[in-house]
């Protein structure tokens, strides 16, 4: 899923708030769910891409800046995870989340 | 285009557990940066052109302070036909974590980025087992596509 704030935008959610004039770009790498949708779903990681000026609490950027960023798994310890991501290649992206109880 | 392994990251340590937070993070960024501590009015660092980080952060959250041991015990036992590998957890192992990352760095290139990370028993287990694990980074998907 990618979120998109062209010009000037304040972000209010959990991962990546503050205020930007530009250009920022945030993907949210959610794992595939093999079609059960009743269980919640954790991102993996989130890659943001910001052109221009961006305020973040404890940051200020000008210019261009991306990161990305994996969390650990919170819930449960023994997981195998895959990111692939390709900006070229979009539609084939990867990402798995395999849980060993 | 430029690929560059940014690295490949062992981790086995006893002092986290599974409510701890770690943080693959990793980025580029051109122009002015400025980082700020908290209560702290002047930047904490502050940076000009062009930069590049790769920052695992993995905060130690026990209550009591643990000794640190060998994590993981390797027993291989080789029988006519079959080769068992065995793996005995120690017990003051809170958590093991085995990561890869690979990425596209080139500067203005397309971002590409593949990443695989196994924690608990399912790292341990890999970790048994070099074999299967080159098996299993070398046979991920994008990771032998070249980049």
């Amino acid at each position: 899923m990618q979120l998109v704030a062209p010009g000037l935008s304040l972000r209010l959610q959990k991962f990546t708030p503050g205020l930007s004039l530009g250009w920022h770009e945030t993907t949210y790498f959610f794992p595939e769910t093999g079609g059960t949708t009743n269980a919640p779903i954790s991102v993996l990681a989130l890659q943001t891409k910001v052109i221009g000026i961006n305020l973040a609490p404890g940051r200020i950027t000008i210019g261009f800046s991306r990161r990305l960023a994996v969390p650990l798994p919170a819930e449960d310890c023994n997981v195998v995870q895959i990111i692939s991501y390709s900006e070229t290649r979009p539609k084939d992206t990867v990402v798995v989340q395999k849980e060993f109880k | 285009m430029k690929k560059t392994m940014i690295g490949m990251l062992l981790v086995v340590f006893g002092m986290s557990g599974c409510t701890s937070h770690l943080v693959f993070l990793e980025e580029d960024h051109f122009g002015l940066k400025a980082q700020f501590e908290p209560n702290n009015p002047a930047p904490a660092e502050l940076s000009l052109g062009y930069r590049r980080g790769v920052v695992a952060v993995i905060p130690q959250q026990a209550a009591q302070p643990v000794k640190l041991t060998n994590s993981v015990t390797v027993a291989t036992e080789t029988t006519a036909s079959n080769t068992v590998v065995k793996v005995y957890n120690d017990p003051n192992e809170l958590m093991s974590l085995y990561t890869v990352f690979r990425a596209n760095v080139g500067f203005g290139d397309p971002v590409e980025v593949h990443h695989f990370l196994a924690t608990g028993t399912a790292a341990t287990s890999l970790l048994a087992n070099e074999g299967e694990l080159r098996n299993v980074v070398t046979n991920l998907a994008g990771f032998t596509s070249g980049k």
